[in-house]
Order: C-alpha cells, then sequence, then structure tokens
C-alpha cells in the first residue's frame, strides 16, 4: 500500500478495481443473466413468453439426444485432451531440457506461435484437401503401395475433428506446460541422479509432478475449448456428429431460444464440474503463489 | 572403513571448450577424514567435487574411491551422496518421502523407507517435522534435511557443495559443529567445498587450496597456515603478510634477504635461495612486536592507515610504501597500554625465525570472496 499521495481514502482501492468489474458485469455477467432468465421463459417457435416455466429443462434433461450429445463431446474432450497433454509435455520438455539456450528456446517457441498467424478457420479448412479422399495424404499412401483404396476415415469423421481440434489447441496446453517446467530447479534433477534415478524415474519422480500446475491449467483450457465449439465439429464431420454447442446452435436457428438457453446452463455446469475436479487434482492457486 | 572411502585422484583435467576448469590434478584424501577444498570462484573446486560425484566426467585422469576405479561409473552407484549448495529439496514432497527419495529409487517398500526416513530425520533431530513440506521449514532445518537425505544412502563419501553458505553467520557456526561431530560419528569422508578461511580451518583435516584449476597445497590447516606453499596461499589464507627482497648473501644455512627499504631479513637457506634471487616470504600478522626505534634487522617502518578493534586483538595496517598493505595484530592489553593513532609513523620487529620463505611462485593476490 502506497500511501505517498497522502491522499488515499476507503474508497481507493473500489475505484480502483472499478472499470475491470464493470467492463466484466457488462460482458459476462448480464450476458450470463440473461441466459438463465431466459431458460425460464416459454416458447412456442414462433414467439417467446416471459412467463415462468420448468418445461425447457424438463425436455432437455429427459431427452436422450442431450446424454449422446453430452458423451460425445466428452468423447472428444477426452482425446482431445490425452494427445494435447501428450504431445505439450513432450514439446515442452523438448524445449526446457534439451535447448538449453535461451535464444533458441525462445525462436522454437515463436515457431510454435506460427499457426496462430492466421485464422482458426484457414488453419482448419487447410485440412481438408490434405485428408480428403481425392486429398494429399491418401493419394502418397496409395502410391507408396501401403492402401489400394483411398481412406475415408481421414476427413468427414471424429478422427477429422479431434485432429483438428489437436492442431488448433495444442499450444495452449505447450505454454503452461513450459512454463512450469521452466521453474524446475536443475539442481532437484542432479539430486535425483544423485539419488541413483534413472532417466525414466526422473521424469515420473520429479519433472511430472513439478508440471502438474502447467498440466491441470493447459487441460482447463483445453477442456473449456472443446466443450464450447460446434464450428469444428459441423465442419470436420461433414455434418455427421454433433456436439452439444452444435446442437444448441441447431435450436437456435430455429428460434427454440428457451431449449437453448436450458441447455447452455446445463453445459456451464458441467464445464464448471470438470474444472473444478481439476482443481481439486492440483491446488493451482498455491503453486501460482510460489 | 577407511581404506573403503579413501579418495585418489590421478592427473585428473577437465577441459570446457580449451579452458581448463581442472588442470591435471594429483590428490589423495585419506579415508574417514575431513578434506576442505577451498579457492575463489572459478577455481575449479566444485568441478573437482563434482567429477568425485559422478556429475561431470573428466576429460583425462583416474578417480578412484576405495581403490576402485569410478571415474566413468555411474552417479549414485559410486558410494558417493552429494549436498547441493541450495539444497535441493523436492518441493512436492514432505521431508520423509524427500529423505526416502533414493530408497524409492532402489525399490524398498514404502513401510520400510519411511521408517528408515523417519529414524534418519530423528538423527537431525527434526522428527517432529516429518509431514511438513520443505518450503515450511528455515535454511538450518533444511539444511538439515539435506544431510539426513544424503546420509540414508550410507553413502562412503559425503560431498558438501558449499553446505554453510546459505546460512545466517550463528547458524552456520553451529552447523560447523554439527558436520564436525557427524563426520566424526559416522567415520566416513567428508569433501567440503568452501571459500571461507575460518570454516576450512576449523573442519578440516586436509585442507586443499585451488587456485586456476590447480592445487597450489594440499596439507593439515596447520602447515597451511604456519608453512604456506606460496604468496598466493598465504595471502588467500589470511593472517600472514607477504614481503620481497632480493638475496644479498647466503652462508651455511641462513641467506640475508635485503628489502627495497634497505632492511636485511634471515631466513634459512633453501634450493633457489641463490644470490640476487628476488624471493618472497611471509610473516605471521600475529608474531609482530611494536617497538620504539626502528630495527635494525627483521623489521620495519610504516605510517598507520587504520585501526580496527577486534575484541581480543586490534589489527593496525601500515602503509610500507609497498602496494601491499602490512598488517599487525597487535594483543589488545599492549594497544590499550599505549594506543596508536592514524597517521603516526610506528616501527615493528620479528624474531628471525618467524619469516617463512615461500617456495611456490603463484603471486595472484588471491583476495578472500566476500559473500
Amino acid at each position: 500500500m502506497s500511501r505517498s499521495s497522502g491522499r488515499s481514502s476507503p474508497l481507493t482501492p473500489y475505484l480502483q478495481v472499478a472499470p475491470l468489474a464493470l467492463i466484466m458485469l457488462a460482458m459476462v455477467g448480464v450476458p450470463l443473466i440473461t441466459v438463465v432468465l431466459l431458460s425460464f421463459w416459454q416458447s412456442d417457435g414462433i414467439s417467446i413468453y416471459p412467463e415462468f416455466t420448468w418445461a425447457n429443462y424438463a425436455q432437455v434433461l429427459t431427452s436422450p439426444v442431450t446424454l449422446t450429445l453430452f458423451l460425445n463431446t466428452l468423447k472428444y474432450a477426452a482425446l482431445t485432451l490425452v494427445a494435447t497433454i501428450l504431445i505439450g509435455f513432450t514439446c515442452s520438455y523438448f524445449l526446457v531440457f534439451h535447448v538449453r539456450n535461451l535464444k533458441w528456446q525462445i525462436g522454437l517457441f515463436l515457431l510454435c506461435t506460427i499457426p496462430f498467424w492466421t485464422s482458426n478457420v484457414i488453419r482448419m479448412v487447410s485440412w481438408i484437401p490434405f485428408l480428403g479422399r481425392e486429398g494429399v495424404f491418401n493419394q502418397a499412401l496409395i502410391s507408396a503401395g501401403m492402401i489400394d483404396q483411398p481412406l475415408d476415415i481421414l476427413l468427414y469423421s471424429d478422427f477429422a475433428v479431434v485432429l483438428t481440434y489437436i492442431h488448433l489447441f495444442t499450444l495452449f496446453m505447450i505454454v503452461p506446460i513450459f512454463n512450469s517446467m521452466a521453474k524446475i530447479n536443475p539442481n532437484l534433477i542432479e539430486a535425483a541422479r544423485d539419488a541413483g534415478a534413472s532417466g525414466w524415474q526422473i521424469l515420473w519422480t520429479v519433472i511430472v509432478p513439478l508440471s502438474r500446475t502447467g498440466i491441470a491449467l493447459g487441460s482447463i483450457f483445453v477442456v473449456t475449448l472443446v466443450m464450447g465449439d460446434f464450428f469444428v465439429v459441423r465442419v470436420m464431420s461433414g455434418g455427421q456428429s454433433a456436439s452439444v454447442v452444435s446442437a444448441m446452435k441447431n435450436q437456435i436457428d430455429q428460434l427454440f431460444y428457451p431449449e437453448a438457453a436450458a441447455m447452455a446452463v446445463l453445459l456451464i455446469v458441467v464445464v464448471l464440474l470438470m474444472v473444478s475436479a481439476i482443481l481439486r487434482i492440483v491446488d493451482i492457486r498455491s503453486e501460482l503463489a510460489k | 572403513m577407511s581404506d573403503l572411502s579413501r579418495i585418489d585422484i590421478q592427473s585428473v583435467t577437465k577441459l570446457y571448450g580449451t579452458a581448463r576448469a581442472v588442470n591435471n590434478v594429483d590428490l589423495v584424501i585419506e579415508g574417514g577424514s575431513y578434506c576442505c577444498m577451498i579457492g575463489p570462484s572459478g577455481c575449479g573446486k566444485t568441478t573437482l567435487l563434482r567429477m568425485i560425484a559422478g556429475h561431470e566426467e573428466p576429460s583425462s585422469g583416474m578417480i578412484k574411491i576405495g581403490g576402485q576405479d569410478v571415474t566413468h561409473a555411474k552417479t549414485g552407484n559410486r558410494g558417493t551422496a552429494l549436498m547441493f549448495q541450495n539444497y535441493a529439496l523436492f518441493p512436492h514432497l514432505s521431508l520423509t518421502d524427500n529423505v526416502a527419495f533414493s530408497l524409492r529409487i532402489k525399490g524398498i517398500a514404502t513401510d520400510t523407507r519411511r521408517q528408515n526416513a523417519r529414524e534418519m530425520l530423528e538423527r537431525v533431530q527434526l522428527g517432529h517435522l516429518a509431514d511438513r513440506l520443505p518450503s515450511e521449514l528455515s535454511g538450518g532445518q533444511q539444511q538439515r534435511v539435506a544431510l539426513a537425505r544424503a546420509l540414508i544412502t550410507n553413502p562412503k563419501v559425503l560431498l558438501l557443495d558449499e553446505p554453510l553458505s546459505a546460512l545466517d553467520e550463528f547458524l552456520r557456526l553451529r552447523m560447523r559443529v554439527e558436520l564436525k561431530r557427524l563426520q566424526n560419528e559416522l567415520g566416513i569422508t567428508f569433501i567440503h567445498v568452501t571459500h571461507t578461511q575460518p570454516e576450512a580451518i576449523a573442519l578440516a583435516d586436509q585442507v586443499v587450496v585451488m587456485d586456476h584449476g590447480l592445487i597450489e597445497q594440499a596439507a593439515s590447516p596447520h602447515d597451511i597456515y604456519n608453512h604456506p606453499h606460496s604468496p598466493y596461499v598465504a595471502r588467500f589464507m589470511g593472517g600472514q603478510n607477504v614481503l620481497t627482497g632480493t638475496v644479498s648473501s647466503t652462508s651455511g644455512d641462513t641467506a640475508i634477504v635485503t628489502s627495497a627499504a634497505g632492511v636485511s631479513y634471515d631466513l634459512p637457506s633453501a634450493p633457489g635461495v641463490v644470490q640476487g634471487a628476488e624471493i618472497r616470504f611471509s610473516v605471521r600478522r600475529d608474531r609482530i612486536q611494536v617497538i620504539p626505534a626502528p630495527a635494525a634487522r627483521n623489521g620495519l617502518t610504516g605510517k598507520v592507515i587504520n585501526t580496527e578493534y577486534q575484541g581480543t586483538f586490534v589489527k593496525v595496517a601500515l602503509d610500507t610504501g609497498s602496494r601491499e598493505e602490512f598488517i599487525i595484530y597487535m594483543p589488545d592489553d599492549t594497544w590499550f597500554a599505549r594506543p596508536i593513532e592514524i597517521g603516526e609513523t610506528i616501527h615493528a620487529s620479528w624474531q628471525p625465525a618467524t619469516s617463512h620463505h615461500l617456495k611456490g611462485t603463484n603471486n595472484s593476490t588471491g583476495t578472500p570472496l566476500e559473500d
């Protein structure tokens, strides 16, 4: 607390917080409240009536489609999470423990961000000519004599969806893991080696436990991004698969706003549960405070 | 035990690029002894320690522990344990699991290794904190955990890399006593790297003074202090004045050396002490008397530039016209009987036998590093 101005009043901290608080209220608070309100209103497909009803929730919670949608979305999230953790951990490990030179570390790190210089849509769509029936990959496999028929599973499939997620979101895993790995004191690794630990033992007993904050933060990013996506699912599955949000999009297109709002509230609850589960496993606050 | 923990270092060299961090070093450390390696930063003492621990491989030469060649043996498999300067405790593990770490690596069952770790923690008086995390401990406690973790493997040799440098003065003195006690109890070899002279003198059976990758002198603290090998050792270990003179004559077993100021000094003759040669010799600061008139021999005259009361003695610094201050430790009662003012010119004198010829040629200033 600086008292140098001599004019600091009890109001000062509130005034300092006010701009951010107002922006958060307007951009996050109001829309959220609107969605929650809307989920309790009635509609008949043409217009919406501001009258209280449980019907939207009853419909969402009793429909077998909801469960299928959530399971499908969770499947995407789980597959993407596993793959991004593996890739993110490996890349960070390489950057921190093999590329000791700071200039090279920064250079390679920037290299990881190059895909971000263009839009998500372009990055996603550029997989299509690569993975398609007549695409580069199938052609290469055929001319290498490894397959006779082009593989259909490559594009407009769950595979394509998950692959795109991994491509889009791995950096969100690399950054926090790199950050927590870079904080590991190299002496700890020497201390483990001094105790006779092999490379794998050092990895499991020292590096993985000390990277868990980064893994948890990255997991939160990846899980929330996948759970909230509808565009990748729609394009890369060729309309054959749906996620929670893509179903919501359909409902909105058909002007069933209250049902979509109820679904949105349910999604928020599920994501909150997942995030709090992650936070229970790893105490991010205490680790970040260090 | 003592033969098992004897260390032989034979013509060991460590190159970093073209820099010689350790330059063709030979050293024998007796089993069960307390050895202190001392020198300024970058003198190669830590590199030598790390090569004994197996964290660095020598570029050439051989290291033997208990007669066995361990030059290329795996770290953690050669009977050594290293205690790191900043302790390197695992922040995610409790004290018990920190201490039990090497047992876990060996695949010892959880209950057994925790039991052993608790016993070791009791031994360093930390049994009551066994379930805490390292971050909840004070510096002195962390150090004792690091010690317990190093000792649980029953090493033949314990290597300590500046173990006391992170502690405050009070704790440092207490831990120093504890280290010595522990070493007596265990009877294993301790190798302790430090850059603090009193630490080395107080702890060691053998002091190894290093500079620029070379061992300047390896001897008992008494020998190092009373018979320094070179001007560098004399200056670095402290408590000595280094003087320069030219041999003007030799006869039988004595030589007469004349300083630039024209004063003669009696020194024992030795190889290299021939007429016309420039030699250096040391005089212990606490073996010098202040006399009323200029001494004809074995003394000098200078202007007092500083006095410092040290409790049991008074440190008087003289400007004698050379680049180096000449320092006298006067007993405090002598000084208080007739205090000396700054700016006064005084005369010093000492017994001829106090002058010690410095055979070595390393004439670097060896200023002790202050942390």
